[in-house]
């Protein structure tokens, strides 16, 4: 009888807490048994440095090139170990360590873990860790400095050491040799971000002053900000990782502040520099970086302008004891970046070589590769050795799961008392396998079950690791779910330890897999949830489902695996033999070149079904084929409803659209607002089979399984699908059909068209009677009649706004007529409806307009708006209308005294003919206007209805609006009429005037008569002369 | 109100109507004015004119041909005015009173020509006969009737340039007697010599040694001069 596996653990949530730490940082020193238990080897490749003979592609041989180094009096070694976050480098750096024999006298080691968080014990740990004296003087400076400050004025003590460095301590960058245009240009722009140097070599106009000016001040030390973070990480612990590069951010300066400009107001040399910072603000970004670096040390007293020790002392110090005691100084750092601003102290070190009076330094440092190519070039020069981590511990991720596996199984305690036991003479085989030795020294009670139902793997110096609680499809998937650049810390974070202590709990209380599984694994499925569980139902289906997906594949669960979670296989399931072989596919024949299917695209679907969120492609894709498949059965033409194209489709549209179909709340796009049809697409298994379904049909075309362009889904029945995909369809169209009705009022809208075309009709000048059918309605034409009177020009606008709207007119083709022919073109109006509407519409036009406006606000705005315009204007209009015509009918009957108008225009026009005849004609220039006037008059009909005209303002703006087609013309006239009547009377007045002559004619012409007489006299006489002399 | 014409529009007809006939009226008023001034200002030179033509009718004036047109239109231009009844021809009386003007500077020009040519002849160019005076009024015994003759000469020599009124017939007969005076007190051959040279010019043959040498004597020498051509053909009245 084999063993129950039912609720067995072979580890538990202490174990794990007490051997698993992905951040080597938080490993503490002193477990070395533990780091090392869980080890596995890298490769690591050596791009930079002489390759030690023998040597191994391990990290063996970091530890071979630093040891190589010992000795040498003359040559510091460096060392750095590159690679991406989390790639293990910490773990190599850790290795070497481990690996380093303490006992030898030749060195001394000074090992900076991770686990440092904060600068001042970072410092202690270098001052603690350098033989020679100083260090107590130095971190009583630095205690000081930061202990008697709060984090606020150390904050601004900072920032103002930033504006010394920018106006004094930061040089101008020289050109170098060979820099590219790029970095001429950088230089140049950093050098121009200092400012100018005044005559005392003081900046001006630079950063500094920026920095000075209150809004730029105020965000630099606002909370969150850079400078922020860092005076926090100084008085306390901050997580950090190495992959974190800590700068100034754009989110430091104000750059969208309209303040700052406000403060540079009259310095337009500092304005102007602000704008290139706006403009690019990463070389100010990196100016401040710069800046920073320089101030930090001032700051927190590590140098002082007296002569204090500072760290720079401190290691002369300790390398001189060394030189003297024949030691060398070998420096550990698991993570360079650890030193962040205070690493210019360091790097000088780095570039002081040996002498006769210092000793060496071996150094082996962590660092990614960004800062690694970013390092001083006095660093990058003087680099001995760079070790890149190439695979890494992930390249066997089973092993590197199994090892874990394994550790949490012996546990802590167990793993550091055979590593004393061994203590650095072997690096493989010191740590025991738990399946073979856990029941004291002898093998697990339940291994073979274990081994048979979950699996192993081979693991170097341990054997065969069991996989539980994973099996090699649950490890699979576990380690896919942290994709494919997972890092070694990703996987020893979920795959091990939030993994391994949930499962230790749930299998406990028989819950297990829980449903936070789904998170944990990849749950890729390929069947929906109803096809995988097969009908099984009850209060284990959903952890039975998750066990199917995770440990069996979609298929079938291991017996053992069911056992060990308490799961009862549900029938139809039988157990499978603990390792199933797997089926070979059978051979292709050469002859039969089957069509490729595409593969199937519901598998997505299916991870929907189970939580995953939709993409949005295919959320996209769902919503057009429903949306195409329920518009296809809309048949809204049979009830004369026009849908294919303009104002009918943009209603139809309006309520019912691709986002009437709600995938939920994850799901991409808006979905359908108020008074909009919406179908709520669940993730139950009835809607699951209706998208599956529609989707086969959208993309196939039929119900045939064997046709398909792709594998019809496992699990479900063609005819099945087929029916309850129509049902949902047809109820669909139902509502969809319903709400459109109900949108459009049934004929309601073609009415009020019709309606509101002939009312616009009438206000634009048209007879009442003219527009009494429904075709005389919408075939007329804006009217090109008399213009309206200024007091109505805004209603007459309004109207022709309505009439000139091809929209409103093609609605009562869209919603009220039969289409048909080869244009589709509305052949035949429903009129009987229409009709009724007219009547009202001519009978109360603007109770009709108002109720217009009301209803169809929301189904046809363009017809409600220009409805609103029109009755709003001729509300606005009607008392100013009827005033002017009012005046006009008064002047018309008082001027023409009972004649035609044209009658009277003839006779004033021959007066004032002879009144311009002879120069009586008033005003002067008047002529024109007169003239126009009486072709003005003459052109008014005779029998307007001026007598009938009466003042009966009870419906003002009916009244106004149903005159139209003769108050225009009236109006006009009277205005004529009236200029006429101005020149009669100035004219009758200027001939009053000219009655009279100014003297006596009689006696002129005697006076003249007489002159006359005289003249010839005299002439006579000077002629006569000879005549006279002769007489 | 006249029938089928609303009553402002007849009212203005009646204003445009009289007041028609007032501005013809005026019309006619204004055209009398300006003829009756234009006939004022050149009525007063043809009475200047016909005074001056009188006093040398028969001597000098030999009279003129007047335009006979013009005086039809002045008669008829009278006798129009003696009929009010019918409308003033403003234009023709305008034309009338126009021409009067335009003719009465040709007038003047034939009075005065005629006036001018009959001075010479009686006294031949008497700024010439001044400057011999002048030089003569020095001449033993010439000088006293040289003087008045060259005073004489002064007085005509402006009344030459106006309309002849009496004044101006007695400073040349003053003239015409001063100068017979001094021809008697010359020596033969010197008073045929002034005489033709004071009276257009005489001839080379009439300066002999006689008249040389008195000339020389008198420092009238300078006074005359050669030119081509013959002397002048005087008339003596």
């Amino acid at each position: 009888m084999s063993n129950s596996m039912k609720g067995f653990r072979c580890w538990s949530a202490r174990s794990v807490r007490e051997t698993v730490y992905s951040d080597i940082g938080a490993l503490p020193s002193g477990a070395d048994a533990v780091f090392l238990a869980a080890h596995s080897p890298m490769s690591l490749a050596h791009p930079k440095g002489e390759q030690q003979p023998d040597s191994d592609s391990d990290e063996r041989q970091v530890l071979d090139a630093l040891l190589s180094g010992i000795g040498d009096e003359d040559r510091n070694t460096l060392i750095a170990v590159t690679g991406g976050s989390g790639a293990g480098k910490s773990h190599v750096v850790r290795w070497v360590h481990a690996h380093l024999d303490r006992a030898d006298e030749g060195y001394h080691v000074l090992y900076v873990p991770r686990a440092v968080q904060t600068i001042r014990e970072l410092l202690r740990r270098i001052v603690v860790g350098l033989p020679g004296d100083g260090g107590e003087e130095f971190m009583e400076r630095i205690d000081a400095a930061v202990g008697n400050t709060g984090p606020a004025e150390l904050q601004d003590r900072l920032l103002e050491e930033m504006r010394f460095a920018l106006n004094w301590a930061l040089e101008p960058q020289l050109p170098r040799d060979g820099e590219s245009e790029k970095e001429r240009e950088a230089r140049e722009e950093r050098n121009s971000l200092l400012g100018d140097a005044d005559e005392l070599g003081k900046r001006r106009n630079g950063l500094a002053d920026l920095l000075a000016l209150p809004p730029v001040n105020r965000v630099l030390l606002r909370k969150e900000g850079r400078l922020h973070r860092f005076v926090a990480s100084v008085y306390e612990e901050t997580s950090r990782r190495d992959g974190e590069q800590e700068k100034f951010e754009p989110e430091d300066l104000p750059l969208r502040e309209t303040g700052v400009l406000r403060a540079l107001a009259g310095n337009a040399d500092l304005k102007g520099l602000w704008e290139i910072v706006r403009y690019d603000p990463a070389p100010a970004l990196d100016l401040l970086d710069e800046a920073l670096r320089k101030a930090v040390p001032r700051a927190l007293g590590m140098r002082t302008s007296g002569s204090g020790v500072t760290l720079d002392e401190l290691f002369r110090r300790s390398r001189q004891l060394m030189r003297r005691q024949g030691k060398e100084l070998v420096l550990l750092f698991e993570d360079l970046a650890q030193f962040g601003l205070i690493d210019g102290e360091l790097y000088d070190q780095f570039a002081t070589q040996p002498g006769a009076d210092l000793a060496p330094l071996r150094v082996v440092f962590a660092v990614t590769d960004a800062p690694y190519n970013k390092l001083p070039e006095t660093v990058q020069t003087r680099i001995t050795h760079q070790f890149k981590i190439e695979s890494s511990a992930l390249a066997d991720r089973e092993a590197f799961v199994a090892r874990y596996l394994n550790l949490v199984r012996v546990g802590r305690k167990d793993v550091e008392s055979a590593w004393s036991r061994v203590q650095g003479d072997s690096t493989e085989g010191w740590v025991r396998n738990a399946c073979n030795t856990r029941e004291d020294g002898l093998p697990c009670r339940v291994r073979d079950e274990c081994h048979a139902g979950f699996g192993t793997v081979e693991v170097s110096g341990l054997g065969r690791v069991g996989l539980y609680p994973y099996n090699d499809v649950a490890v699979r998937r576990s380690l896919n779910n942290r994709g494919k650049d997972a890092t070694p810390r990703d996987i020893l974070d979920v795959c091990v330890s939030e993994t391994l202590i949930e499962a230790e709990a749930h299998i406990g209380r028989g819950t297990y897999p829980h449903d936070r599984v789904r998170d944990r694994f990849d749950f890729t499925i390929r069947r929906s949830k109803d096809t995988i569980l097969a009908g099984h139902t009850g209060e284990q289906a959903d952890r039975l489902f998750r066990a199917l997906v995770v440990w069996g594949d979609e298929s079938s669960l291991n017996s053992i695996v069911a056992d060990a979670f308490s799961l009862e296989v549900p029938a139809g399931r039988e157990p499978v033999s603990p390792t199933p072989p797997k089926a070979s596919p059978p051979e292709p024949n050469p002859a039969e070149k089957p069509v490729p299917l595409r593969p199937s695209p519901l598998p997505q679907l299916f991870q929907w079904q189970v939580g995953d969120r939709l993409p949005d492609s295919e959320t996209d894709l769902y919503r057009d084929l429903l949306y195409q498949l329920v518009r296809s059965r809309l048949d809204l033409e049979y009830a004369l409803f026009h849908t294919a194209s303009g104002e009918g489709a943009r209603i139809l549209n309006e309520i019912f659209n691709r986002t009437s179909f709600d995938f939920g709340k994850d799901a991409r796009g808006r979905r359908a607002g108020t008074g909009k049809v919406l179908f709520s697409i669940g993730r139950d298994d009835d809607t699951i089979r209706v998208l599956a379904a529609a989707r086969w049909f959208y993309d196939n075309g039929h119900w045939v399984p064997e046709n398909g362009v792709w594998p019809w889904p496992e699990g479900y029945n063609p005819f099945d699908l087929m029916v309850g995909l129509e049902c949902r369809l047809d109820d669909w169209a139902d509502q969809v059909r319903t709400a459109f009705i109900e949108r459009v009022r049934g004929r309601g809208l073609a009415r009020a068209a019709v309606g509101a075309r002939a009312v616009a009709l009438i206000a634009a000048g048209l007879s009442p009677a003219s527009v009494q059918r429904v075709d005389d309605v919408m075939t007329a034409g804006a009217p090109a009649s008399t213009p309206a009177t200024p007091s109505w020009a805004a209603a007459d606008r309004a109207a022709r706004d309505i009439l000139l709207n091809p929209s409103i007119r093609d609605l009562v083709g869209e919603v009220a007529a039969v289409r048909q022919g080869d244009t589709g073109a509305a052949e035949l109006v429903d009129a009987v409806e229409l009709e009724e509407g007219l009547k009202q519409a001519l009978r109360a036009p603007v109770v009709f307009l108002r109720n217009v406006v009301e209803e169809f606000r929301e189904a046809a705005p363009v017809l409600a708006g220009s409805a609103d315009s029109l009755v709003t204007a001729v509300e606005q209009a009607a008392p100013g209308q009827l005033h002017e015509i009012g005046t006009a009918v008064e002047a018309l009957v008082l001027g023409l005294q009972g004649q035609e108008p044209a009658a009277v225009a003839r006779k004033a026009r021959e007066v004032g003919r002879r009144a311009l005849d002879s120069g009586f004609f008033r005003p002067a220039d008047g002529w024109s206007a007169f003239s126009d006037a009486l072709e003005t008059l003459e052109s008014v009909p005779a029998g307007l209805p001026l007598d009938q005209y009466v003042s009966d303002r009870q419906h003002e703006a009916s009244d106004a609006l149903t005159t139209q087609h003769w108050t225009r013309v009236a109006v006009r006239g009277a205005g004529a009429l009236e200029v006429i009547r101005r020149s009669m009377m100035a004219t009758r007045l200027e001939c009053e005037r000219s009655d009279g002559v100014s003297g006596n004619l009689d006696q002129q012409a005697q006076d003249v008569r007489q002159k006359l007489g005289q003249a010839r006299e005299h002439l006579h006489a000077l002629g006569s002369a000879e005549e006279e002399n002769n007489g | 109100m006249a029938e089928g014409i609303p009553q402002w529009i007849e009212e203005t007809r009646v204003a445009v109507d009289r007041a028609g006939q007032a501005d013809r009226a005026q019309m006619d008023f204004d055209a009398l004015t300006t003829a009756s001034e234009e006939l004022g200002q050149v009525l007063p030179s043809l009475v200047e004119l016909h005074n001056a033509a009188e006093l040398g009718r028969g001597v000098w004036w030999t009279g003129l041909d007047v335009d006979s047109g013009l005086l039809a239109d002045l008669d008829e231009a009278q006798t129009a005015l003696d009929t009010r009844h019918q409308a003033l021809e403003r234009r023709k009386l305008t034309n009338v009173a126009r021409r009067l003007t335009r003719m009465e500077p040709r007038l003047r020009e034939s009075v005065m020509a005629a006036w001018k040519e009959y001075v010479a002849s009686q006294a031949g160019d008497a700024a010439e006969l001044r400057d011999l005076m002048q030089v003569l009024s020095g001449a033993e015994g010439i000088a006293d009737v040289a003087r008045q003759l060259n005073e004489a000469l002064g007085r005509l020599a402006r009344l030459e340039r106006r309309l002849p009124d009496a004044r101006s017939l007695e400073v040349l007969d003053e003239v015409c007697a001063l100068f017979g005076l001094l021809e008697g007190r010359l020596p033969a051959a010197v008073k045929t010599f002034v005489s033709a040279a004071a009276r257009g010019g005489a001839s080379l043959e009439l300066v002999d040694a006689e008249v040389r040498e008195w000339l020389i004597d008198n420092g009238a020498l300078q006074n005359f001069r050669a030119v081509p051509g013959r002397p002048q053909e005087v008339r003596h009245g």
